[in-house]
């Protein structure tokens, strides 16, 4: 099957390639931000001592779905001296920010949407849409409580990119390249997360505050500034803010993997690897199963170990929403601009350092 | 004009800033105007009232034993002390004794409350800077003491349970079983909440040197319980004018002495730590004998008046009560803590930004049951 | 001769103050370089304290997060206290105060209330409106309806009825979208229980099976002595 779906393929014509490829992209996006969302009332759930969602079909599996139908049918209130246009193209712009990110992330070997040279630095310039986004949110309520959280959260994003910028310049260095799919080959000698530690850490914690999660959340702080800058959205308008803040956390992981944690890479020593690979194509032979497409997903291959990790990174993202308080804005601005900045250009040092050392070993 | 001057001439509006009743972090209903520079609050205007129920006015046409159900549902989380306090008033005018096995109980239930009253605050509090999993946990913890006086009054807010003369009924014999178990895990949990939150240093950033009250101004402005307590004053009803037979038992007055909202998160830990001690002394050493004396249902109280204040959680709990000789009393005041701690509210946030106003008025723990009446 | 020895004498003189005037130079240059280093190793040495310290503070506070973040991590694996309503529901106490009912003797069919009004009387806030017919042994209320809506559950009738006729049992389920519903309105049923009816509100009974709720304990406690005094020879005879 798979073999008639690509000769399919060729013969179609670019554009439609690209619109196909485009659909199915946004298509998992807005699943995977959607079932983030369940993901994550499970485990703050599990970890508070209770059962989250359990009613709404089996294991309370289709809750993003509820959700989604009583978000829609919603009255779509605009405020009535709110600058219309902004306040209606604002989610837009925070959500395609979202979908820009997913076209250099690395989902298995081979499998990037597009392979950018500039890959890192493709990155981090389509990371700082959401600025412009939340801007236009806060601004065209007309509401005092949107344009102070809309204030603060452009303050916070805005002065977390630069660690970030640091930080993933570390990576670049080591790396010797800026392409996403270069980046993860050279991590086959050791995962960057151990050269790198500190710039892991850098990488993980401008990452949470860039997506808006405790304990960076103050711009959305329900207990202070009601709902901060989507205060005055409603239905599916709101809706998209909370799916594109969902999908930013996966994207945040799928960096944070694919950047530290050796991205597709297999963590088990090659021969295991290969063996577990070659064992599971032999069951699915036997089960006479090898052509069809589904069990391609349950190999142990790059796809495979790609979701493992990525998973365990969005763990760690709802672990640390489920323990820590959150940051008053000062200390937020401090912590970024007095601590995290200076020892990501420590981190920097060290990295150079280490190209050295790299290159002196790895020559390329 | 020199730069300077150019500057402060185009200073920037001050806005009042409006945190409603209906907000999600100012416990109840409460109203604040603040008057904010930025982020920063320069003026701050507190409106009550949204909770008044005339509790006061009410008791003027009730019996006795028809007002101690409305104690209950002033401090609503704390409602034992409610009880307590107007049956220690009427008990001193009208001369009843309370047998010393009512008495042990009233203790029980009173400190049992305490536990429960601290834990609500302790989680809300974490839900107002951010935390939401200690919320969780400390209403988990709370529900077994709330079975614990469920077992003892058959209710589990508002229990009328300490009347006149004594305690409404002995307690079953499933609960001494209960209750020591849970004496026996509870403070092993209080010290997983130090390692959760005490010793996480975001809330301490959050709370440390935040909304500090000098020992001369919480004395000035009649705060009482926790707060006063945090402020340096070592001043508690259970020590100074021991009620109910306190002075039976030994335990420890948290001081401390730093006023800011991190002393009164401690003060209110170790409350309860020795509020476990309390309890776990008063069964130990439960006396046999009647749980209440026999009062007449339509009793009449002698013409007088008197004040007679207990501990609550938060704080004294007074009851002034002028009797005119009547089965219904001429004037029952009650002197609620959470009210004359709300006090302070305007001077502690002066100078403080929105956040820590949050932070500020949780670790005040205001009840508006108490506040308002 | 004289002119030529000055002049000698006069150079001898500038080369050696020029001289001198170099080695102090070079001196001092020397003395310079000396101090600029103990001023260095002062100043990394300061730098190197400075580092310690942050450094320490900055291990402090992570294990202190990652202590916290553990104690999270632990409560992933135990238990849940999700009580799964309405499929499973808490068990309430004996005592607990939900629904009144008014009792019936199981053995006559008959209503113990006898229209007093004292639980009227009592009630903080009124709720309950009761009027009797009849007289002496023989009086029954001809109407009893609490009004659940207002009603604070707060106990006092059960207390005070002198003919232990009025009861609080664990019915807590009372929400109705009628108004009415909330009138216990009809005078003998539903809001009458007999005792083995109380029963099945009262699922926990001791062991030895004794019932739990204290009124039915004293019913059990009367019924003995009644049983007691019937061997005895004596009627029993009460209200």
């Amino acid at each position: 099957m798979i073999q008639t779906l690509q000769t399919y393929w060729k013969t179609f014509p670019p554009l439609l390639q690209y619109l196909i490829i485009f659909v199915i992209i946004s298509g998992v996006a807005g699943g995977i931000a959607a079932y983030l969302t369940y993901f994550e009332r499970k485990v703050l759930a599990a970890i508070q001592s209770r059962i989250g969602p359990n009613r709404v079909g089996r294991y309370g599996l289709l809750q993003p779905i509820a959700d989604l139908m009583k978000l829609l049918q919603k009255e779509d209130i605009v405020p009535l001296r709110a600058d219309a246009v902004l306040f209606r193209a604002a989610p837009y712009v925070v959500f395609t920010s979202g979908i820009l990110s997913l076209v250099i992330v690395p989902f298995g070997k081979g499998l990037i949407a597009g392979d950018l040279h500039i890959g890192l630095v493709y990155l981090i310039a389509v990371s700082s849409l959401t600025v412009i986004g939340i801007f236009m949110a806060g601004w065209a309520s007309n509401n005092k409580y949107s344009l102070y959280g809309a204030m603060r959260s452009i303050a916070q994003l805005v002065s977390y990119e630069l660690p970030m910028g640091f930080a993933l310049l570390g990576v670049a260095a080591l790396a010797g390249s800026l392409r996403v799919s270069e980046i993860i080959e050279k991590q086959q000698v050791i995962w960057f997360i151990v050269p790198q530690f500190l710039g892991f850490l850098i990488f993980l914690i401008t990452g949470i505050a860039e997506t808006n999660r405790t304990p960076f959340d103050l711009p959305e702080a329900e207990s202070e500034l009601v709902a901060g800058f989507t205060t005055e959205y409603s239905g599916i308008r709101f809706g998209l803010f909370f799916a594109a803040e969902y999908l930013s956390v996966f994207i945040v992981s799928a960096f944070v993997t694919a950047f530290y944690l050796g991205g597709w890479l297999s963590p088990l020593p090659l021969p295991l690897s290969q063996a577990l690979l070659n064992l599971t194509t032999q069951v699915l032979a036997n089960m006479g199963l090898e052509k069809s497409f589904l069990p391609t997903l349950l190999l142990f291959n790059s796809m495979f170990w790609f979701f493992l990790k990525v998973s365990a990174c969005i763990f760690l993202l709802f672990w640390v929403r489920a323990t820590l308080p959150r940051f008053r804005v000062d200390q937020l601005m401090g912590f970024a601009w007095k601590i995290l900045l200076p020892l990501s250009m420590l981190n920097l040092v060290i990295a150079g350092l280490e190209g050295i050392v790299w290159n002196l070993f790895y020559p390329t | 004009m020199s730069p300077l001057e150019i500057v402060r001439e185009e200073e920037t509006d001050q806005v009042w800033l409006n945190m409603g009743p209906q907000h999600p972090s100012t416990h109840g209903v409460f109203r604040m105007l603040l008057k904010l520079d930025g982020e920063v609050i320069t003026e701050c205007k507190p409106v009550i009232g949204y909770l008044h129920r005339g509790t006061e006015k009410i008791a003027e046409n009730r019996m006795y034993f028809q007002i101690v159900p409305y104690t209950d549902r002033t401090d609503y989380l704390a409602a034992m002390g409610g009880n307590l306090g107007v049956c220690l008033a009427v008990e001193k005018l009208a001369g009843i004794e309370v047998p010393k096995r009512g008495q042990y109980l009233r203790v029980i239930a009173v400190e049992l409350n305490r536990i429960a009253s601290h834990l609500v605050w302790l989680g809300t509090w974490g839900l107002d800077l951010g935390v939401m999993t200690p919320f969780l946990y400390c209403f988990r913890e709370r529900e077994e003491i709330l079975k614990l006086l469920e077992m003892m009054s058959g209710a589990r807010l508002t229990y009328n349970y300490i009347q006149f003369g004594g305690v409404r009924d002995d307690l079953l014999p499933e609960f001494y079983p209960r209750c020591r178990e849970f004496l026996q895990t509870f403070p092993s949990k209080l010290d997983e909440y130090q390692n959760l939150l005490g010793n996480n240093d975001i809330f301490q950033m959050r709370t440390r040197r935040i909304g500090i009250l000098t020992r001369e101004k919480a004395i000035s402005y009649g705060t009482c319980g926790p707060v006063l307590r945090a402020s340096g004053v070592n001043y508690d009803l259970r020590k100074n004018q021991p009620y109910s037979s306190y002075s039976d038992f030994d335990f420890e007055v948290a001081v401390a002495t730093e006023g800011d909202c991190y002393a009164r998160y401690r003060v209110r830990m170790k409350e309860m730590h020795e509020s476990v001690k309390i309890v776990q002394q008063a069964l130990d050493g439960l006396p046999e004998g009647p749980t209440n004396a026999k009062v007449p249902w339509f009793f009449k109280v002698p013409k007088g008046e008197v004040y007679s204040a207990i501990e609550n959680a938060r704080g004294e709990y007074g009851i002034y009560l002028v009797s005119d000789g009547t089965s219904k009393p001429y004037r029952l005041k009650i002197r609620a803590a959470s009210f004359c701690n709300l006090c302070v509210v305007p001077e502690l946030v002066k100078g403080m930004k929105i956040a820590d106003c949050v932070a500020i008025l949780g670790s005040l723990d205001p009840v508006f049951g108490d506040v308002d009446r | 001769m004289g002119k030529l020895e000055d002049r000698w004498n006069l150079f001898i003189q500038k080369t050696g103050r020029i001289l001198y005037r170099f080695t102090a130079f070079l001196f001092s240059l020397y003395v310079d370089v000396l101090l600029g280093f103990f001023v260095l190793l002062a100043g990394v040495v300061w730098g190197m304290r400075k580092l310690y310290r942050w450094l320490r503070a900055f291990f402090r506070v992570a294990r202190a997060l990652f202590a916290g973040h553990l104690v999270t991590l632990g409560y992933l694996f135990k238990p849940k206290v999700t009580i799964q309503y309405p499929f499973q529901r808490s068990a309430l106490a004996p005592y607990y105060r939900g629904r009144h009912y008014l009792v019936v003797e199981e053995d006559t069919g008959r209503i113990r209330c006898d229209g007093c009004t004292l639980c009227a009387k009592i009630c903080p806030t009124s709720v309950i409106d009761v009027f009797g017919v009849g007289k002496g042994e023989e009086r029954r209320p001809a109407k009893f309806t609490v009004n659940l809506i207002a009603c604070i559950f707060c106990g006092l009738c059960v207390d005070i009825c002198p003919e232990d006729a009025i009861k609080m049992v664990r019915d807590v389920e009372l929400a109705s979208p009628w108004r009415n519903d909330a009138y216990e309105h009809e005078p003998y049923r539903p809001n009458v229980i007999s005792l083995p009816q109380m029963m099945i509100f009262e699922d926990a009974i001791y062991p030895d099976g004794r019932p739990r709720n204290k009124n039915l304990e004293a019913e059990a406690a009367k019924k003995a002595a009644a049983a007691a005094k019937a061997s005895e020879g004596k009627v029993a005879s009460h209200a």
